[in-house]
């Protein structure tokens, strides 16, 4: 009887000390202190994969993550070299009750499940020439590469999360025509395009062009999410709104363009953008008064003096927000593309800023709905790059483990793997 | 070069010759100049003449930004930590180095067990059992090394700055030695946990990705 007795004492107090372990929690710290930014997202997308739910602190040390205590969880931050903390359960409970205090700008998102990702982009591509596939190489996240046929043959479906990179989507090539014309690659991709839309049944690359875009506004109306970089941006909304107006000069497509294309851009069609005028120039590297700073103004743009600032959104009541916006710092070094930001005046009232260049006119980071899906655009090549150019070696993102221009596109990675809840506005 | 020569054939004298020709030849680059000062001092060391060869590395670690300061300081804190107390000792461990320069590994290694058998408390112990490892590993006695250093992993887990180096060459025992690749990879995760801020921290993050037939 007595070795009964001490037999269930010991078997209680052994499942007492396995719910103690299984209350043991992993803080993965993202303030200063954490080691490898970049890569600590990339160890909560491999635990969602995984199977593992992790719980998003908005706003605590930089929007930190924290997920039940696994040892394959703590080995793999130690060989991605991810700084991280094990907490005992009254520990995590502090760091919880912290966060959910009523007074304090923070919250709790639950992520939940591994996003499946997909990045457009064309047959051969460098990854250099893309910071987001090498955001995500880098972080080893997943992804899938779809092109023209894949995005009209229906494969969006298939995936949770779409990323866009300085593509042209008004069919002018990039605009590349008056630099590069005698240009071999430039040459190749031009031939490439034309016999990609022939294939498609399309007559032009333009055409074709805006089908692909129409059929990507459809996926994020019926719940995608898209986040587009540099030119994919600006060039996606006037593909949209120039649906039936030919903008493209003869050296594009063959044909002068609409003598009044410019009247026909139907705004409602777009995302993010209004009231905006095409540039009717073919040889200028620029497509409209969208960007700002225009292209051709990138010269006296001074490295030194351009940071943009990232807004506050309440954690409790502006989730989504807060997520694309979390960061150790919140004023980020700024950098140039083909589209380097966004004209504030020409945005949608619908659109919530997430981030402007503070004095000017120019915002560098957007975030809306679109049906029931939602879209991110994020003005710039390449945040570690200040002015990337045709040719420029890749950014080895190992000398940039902390970049927080980085982390953006990165937030918009983890931001579909987040549980719904009730908005409370 | 010659010098260094001479000290692998262990003929120290004609070594010493020629180390002091660099150290006063007028067109001696500085490093060079330190570099011979340093091997000199070396010798001294082998010798058990502490005292001089402390005065010689004092000469090279006041300039901090020389190249041979570092190797220097080590050496010196080295005699500093050793001579005062365990001086028998130290000469011991100096004479199996001297050894071990010449390739003499499995003379060396007798010598150096002896110091740790006869000096359990001198803190030159755990140097001895790192290098009765890596002369070990060096003449193929794998079983061997990798049991050095999983004693001087036990036995000197609270006082050694050894510690890391150890358990980066034990992986490496399991990883090519012994052909152990689950073990070499729990080791270098251990180094990862015990010592995350090692220099040594990025090669074990590779040689793990390595052994999990990653590409990164």
């Amino acid at each position: 009887m007595k070795r009964a007795r001490c037999v269930a004492i010991t078997l209680l107090l052994l499942l007492q000390g396995a719910h103690a372990h299984a209350q043991e929690k992993i803080l993965i710290p993202m303030d200063l202190s954490q080691t490898d930014h970049l890569k600590a997202y990339g160890i909560a997308y491999m635990a969602l994969s995984r199977g593992l739910e992790i719980d998003w602190l908005l706003n605590f040390r930089g929007g930190s993550f924290m997920l039940d205590a696994h040892d394959f969880v703590a080995t793999e931050c130690l060989v991605r070299g991810v700084a991280f903390i094990r907490e005992s359960a009254a520990a995590s409970a502090s760091v919880y009750a912290e966060v959910q205090r009523e007074d304090n700008n923070m919250d709790v998102v639950r992520l939940e499940k591994a996003p499946r990702v997909a990045v457009y982009v064309p047959p051969g591509f460098q990854p250099w020439d893309d910071a987001v596939t090498l955001a995500l190489d880098y972080a080893e996240i997943k992804y899938d590469k779809l092109w023209d046929d894949e995005v009209l043959g229906g494969k969006l479906a298939d995936y949770d999360w779409l990323h866009l990179h300085h593509e042209d989507f008004t069919g002018q090539y990039g605009k590349f025509y008056a630099s590069f014309a005698g240009a071999a690659w430039y040459q190749a991709q031009v031939a490439q395009l034309e016999q990609e839309a022939r294939k498609l049944g399309f007559k032009k690359v333009s055409e074709l062009k805006k089908a692909v875009a129409r059929t990507i506004a459809r996926y994020i109306g019926a719940g995608g999410f898209m986040f587009g970089m540099c030119s994919a941006t600006d060039t996606f909304d006037i593909a949209l709104a120039a649906e039936h107006a030919d903008i493209c000069d003869a050296m594009y497509d063959g044909d002068p363009p609409d003598p009044d294309f410019q009247q026909k851009l139907d705004y409602s069609k777009t995302l993010a953008f209004t009231g905006f005028t095409v540039e009717k120039n073919p040889l200028r590297y620029e497509y409209s008064d969208i960007d700002e700073p225009p292209s051709d103004m990138l010269g006296i743009q001074n490295p030194e003096t351009d940071y943009f600032t990232l807004f506050e959104f309440s954690a409790k009541f502006d989730p989504v927000p807060t997520m694309l916006t979390q960061n150790h710092v919140n004023v980020i070094k700024g950098f140039m593309g083909q589209t380097t930001g966004f004209r504030k005046s020409l945005i949608k009232a619908s659109v919530t800023i997430l981030a402007e260049k503070q004095g000017t006119d120019g915002v560098k980071y957007l975030h809306g709905n679109y049906g029931r899906g939602t879209f991110t655009y994020y003005g710039g090549h390449d945040p570690e790059d200040y002015q990337h150019a045709v040719g420029n070696p890749p950014t080895d993102l190992s000398l940039h483990k902390n970049s927080p221009g980085y982390r953006l596109i990165l937030n918009n990675i983890l931001f579909p793997a987040a549980r719904k809840k009730q908005q409370k506005t | 070069m010659m010098g260094k020569i001479h000290v692998a054939r262990g003929d120290t004298a004609k070594a010493e010759g020629c180390f002091k020709t660099v150290v006063a030849a007028p067109d001696a680059l500085p490093d060079e100049r330190d570099e011979a000062v340093f091997r000199l001092a070396e010798i001294d060391y082998f010798a058990g003449r502490f005292d001089s060869a402390l005065q010689k590395l004092g000469g090279i670690a006041v300039n901090l930004k020389a190249d041979y300061a570092n190797d220097a300081l080590r050496l010196g804190a080295f005699l500093q930590e050793n001579a005062g107390t365990v001086p028998e000792a130290l000469k011991q461990f100096g004479a199996a180095e001297f050894l071990a320069r010449q390739e003499k590994n499995t003379e060396a290694v007798p010598v150096l067990l002896s110091v740790i058998q006869s000096y359990p408390q001198a803190p030159l112990v755990d140097d001895a059992l790192m290098m009765v490892g890596t002369l070990q590993a060096s003449a193929g006695l794998f079983r061997e090394a990798a049991a050095s250093y999983e004693r001087l992993l036990a036995e000197f887990k609270e006082s050694s700055i050894e510690l890391d180096r150890a358990e980066f060459n034990l992986a490496e025992v399991y990883q090519y030695g012994t052909h152990e690749p689950a073990k070499a990879q729990a080791t270098y995760e251990r180094l990862l946990a015990d010592h995350p801020k090692s220099i040594l921290a990025g090669r074990a993050r590779q040689r793990i990705r390595q052994l999990r037939g990653e590409s990164l």
